[in-house]
């Protein structure tokens, strides 16, 4: 529940100061680190999130 | 390049689901069959607008961290090889870059037409040859109703596996072997030129991994999620560099896509290992169709053929794109199809393990009384080298099968050729062993298997092991065919013999490519007792594995008639035994040299596991093994199985 609660901030964050954002990715050089910190941060707490969504549902892994 | 800036689009709510709703989709496909679940994205972001080089880099970007959860999802469930996957990474970066420079030759003398035809000729030339082929296996497996079975390596594999180019070998714990890595090397670089050209380079690297190497579909299909990060990574640097990812439209369909891939990857655990297979050659034959659809409009702009009205080019690329996400909506449909069947079966074996046994249970252990037949105690003969890999792979498989124990031996020779060697020689040489069986151990859990361990010194191999498996009353000693060092140089010929000589148990002989039988059995039978035993031991198996058998009688070129109508009659006995035991049986009546003749016979109908019987000297005789069998077991490139009564 914390990783989805995480993971919706960050996308309202991302929606939020997307002109922003963008501005600065599209200038390119160094700035690509940017787009590659926000791709890992919201794999983690996104990747989380969907885990334990499934798991909720009683759809696991077989043991 | 330059930086795209302003061409960053305006996004609607319906674009937003849709782009979801694809991620989510493509995510499935993706943590399945290790990709494939990206190619519909590009065009999909174009079609809302998105300049093309933005749609390529905002998909590159949400592939990366989506492979990197699909891999650590997969990794969990022990389907990763992590070595493998870099090692083909890299290679693959290379590919890319190759791949995006033919790309942007092609596009630089024949403008975007001939860059859009090179892409979809590639697209059908891959997809045709490569998911034919897929799917003709696909199919294969399932008509010959082995789905259950493991699956098959190969025979370019195992070429491919004993190849040995010095300072080129690479373990990887995939197949339990080392292979050059300039096989791997192509293979990656094939695979980026792929990404690079159609974006889906899972279509060459997963297939080129089941096959070329030998990988299992699932751990293949697993290890392309290794390959895809890296892939990812390095393309999304190159794009973000020049500015050109919507990193809100590369979020958006990670958001989608993520849900997907946890999908995918729990569905990998209820299936059978050849549905990888079954989804990527549909979709790859449905991705087919819709690029081939589409290489008329390419042809026709570039004057090849006969200009193409507007309204029929628009008509055709509409279609092109939706046969695309049919694509990928059919392959998601037979996965989820796939975990809720998986799923249910499952939670009906439960429910099953949990109603107590009834009372009478004893009747099965009647069946057992008989040492005929029976695998409940498997004694492993191993010196770790490549040359008991096989022998090591279809323990670990059979033993489980057979809910058999299984003890694992190496030894330490002392005496002999070691006499003489300084001490710290044999500590080298029993530390040697003592890693070999602590692998097989390690490889044993990693299956949820465990094996007892036995690390043994002697001066003649065979008499330890015959020892060993009398010590431990084993039923059935597994062990390779020959070497070249340690004890499995003493296997070469003569300790093989041996211990089929000596042993009271069966024997299993493993070459050390083979694998564990899926196909068929192939018994070789000359009417004598010790063939009616070694039927017995291949009803058994059948049953176990749910195989057809083979039964198979030789008829010399000088045999009389009387001989050939008793090598007939042998044969019609042992079929019509089998088939009232419920058996799936074919009888063949073959003439010619009987070792020529079996051998042959199992190459062509595909057996994967000869079993014939010992004729069971005594004495001095006991070394001659026959030349039959010794010919059988040198010449077969499967298993044999000399079943002692």
């Amino acid at each position: 529940m914390a990783f989805g609660a995480v993971t919706a901030t960050l996308y309202a964050l991302l929606f939020a100061f997307e002109e922003r954002i963008l501005e600065i990715t599209g200038q390119g050089g160094w700035t690509f680190v940017i787009p590659i910190a926000i791709a890992f941060t919201l794999s983690y707490t996104h990747g989380n999130f969907t885990a334990s969504f499934w798991d909720w549902f009683g759809i696991k892994a077989k043991k | 390049m330059d930086p795209a800036g302003a061409n960053f689009i305006d996004l609607g709510f319906a674009n937003v689901l849709f782009l979801l709703g694809l991620g989510f989709v493509g995510g499935m496909v993706s943590g399945f069959i290790g990709s494939g679940g990206a190619f519909v994205l590009t065009p999909a972001m174009m079609s809302m607008g998105a300049p093309g080089i933005v749609a390529v880099a905002s998909n590159i970007c949400h592939k990366f961290p989506k492979a990197l959860v699909g891999a650590m999802k997969r990794a969990k469930y022990g389907q990763v090889d992590l070595k493998l996957g870099i090692i083909m990474g890299v290679s693959a970066e290379a590919g890319i870059l190759y791949g995006a420079h033919i790309q942007e030759s092609i596009k630089h003398s024949f403008g975007d037409a001939g860059s859009n035809l090179y892409v979809s000729a590639a697209f059908v030339v891959v997809l045709a040859i490569v998911g034919g082929y897929v799917l003709w296996d696909a199919v294969r497996i399932y008509r010959s109703g082995a789905q259950h079975a493991e699956e098959k390596v190969t025979g370019l594999a195992r070429w491919v596996q004993s190849l040995h180019i010095p300072g080129t070998m690479v373990y990887f714990p995939s197949i339990k072997a080392k292979v050059s890595f300039l096989v791997t090397l192509p293979m990656g670089f094939a695979t980026g030129m792929l990404a690079a050209t159609i974006a889906v380079g899972g279509f060459v690297g997963v297939p080129s991994m089941m096959y070329v190497l030998g990988v299992p579909s699932l751990m293949a299909s697993a290890t392309e999620l290794v390959i895809a990060f890296i892939m990812g990574v390095g393309g999304t640097i190159k794009y973000a560099w020049s500015g050109f990812v919507d990193i809100r439209l590369a979020m958006i369909i990670l958001a989608g896509s993520l849900f997907g891939i946890q999908l995918g990857a729990i569905g990998t655990t209820y299936v059978k290992p050849y549905m990888v297979k079954v989804v990527m050659g549909t979709i790859m034959m449905i991705v087919l169709v819709s690029r081939g659809i589409v290489i008329p409009v390419y042809l026709s702009e570039l004057e090849i053929i006969a200009p193409i009205g507007s309204g029929t080019t628009k008509v055709l690329k509409t279609v092109s794109f939706y046969v695309m996400v049919l694509a990928l909506v059919v392959g998601a449909s037979i996965i989820l199809r796939a975990l809720v069947g998986g799923m249910r079966a499952h939670r009906l074996e439960l429910a099953a393990a949990a109603v107590p046994a009834p009372a009478p249970a004893a009747a099965p252990a009647l069946t057992r009384l008989s040492p005929v037949g029976r695998f409940d105690k498997v004694l492993l003969a191993t010196d770790g080298s490549e040359f008991s890999a096989g022998a090591t792979r279809v323990a670990l498989e059979m033993g489980p099968k057979c809910n058999a124990e299984l003890t694992t031996m190496s030894m330490v020779l002392i005496g002999g050729y070691a006499e003489g060697n300084p001490v710290e020689v044999l500590r080298e040489a029993e530390a040697d062993a003592q890693r070999a069986l602590e692998q097989v151990k390690r490889e044993a859990h990693r299956r949820g298997y465990d094996t007892r361990t036995e690390l043994r010194q002697g001066n003649q191999p065979y008499k330890e092991i015959v020892r060993l498996a009398d010590d431990i009353r084993a039923d059935v000693i597994v062990m390779g065919r020959r070497g070249r060092r340690g004890l499995a140089r003493m296997m070469v010929g003569e300790s093989t013999r041996s211990v089929i000589g000596y042993a009271d148990c069966s024997v299993l002989v493993v070459p050390k490519a083979a694998g564990v039988w899926q196909k068929r059995i192939l018994l070789a039978t000359d009417g004598s007792r010790h063939s009616d035993m070694a039927a017995v031991v291949a009803g058994e198996l059948a049953r176990k594995c749910d195989l057809p058998i083979s039964v198979v009688s030789v008829l010399r070129p000088q045999f009389d008639e009387a001989r050939r109508a008793e090598g007939r009659a042998a044969m019609e006995r042992v079929k019509t035994a089998l088939e009232a035991e419920g058996a799936t049986v074919e009888g063949a009546v073959l003439e010619g040299d009987p070792a020529a003749q079996i051998t042959e016979f199992a190459q062509t109908r595909g057996a994967d596991l000869v079993v014939l019987g010992s004729h069971g000297r005594t004495g001095l005789g006991r070394l001659l093994l026959g030349s039959v069998s010794e010919r059988v077991i040198g010449q077969t490139t499967c298993p044999v199985l000399v079943v002692k009564a």
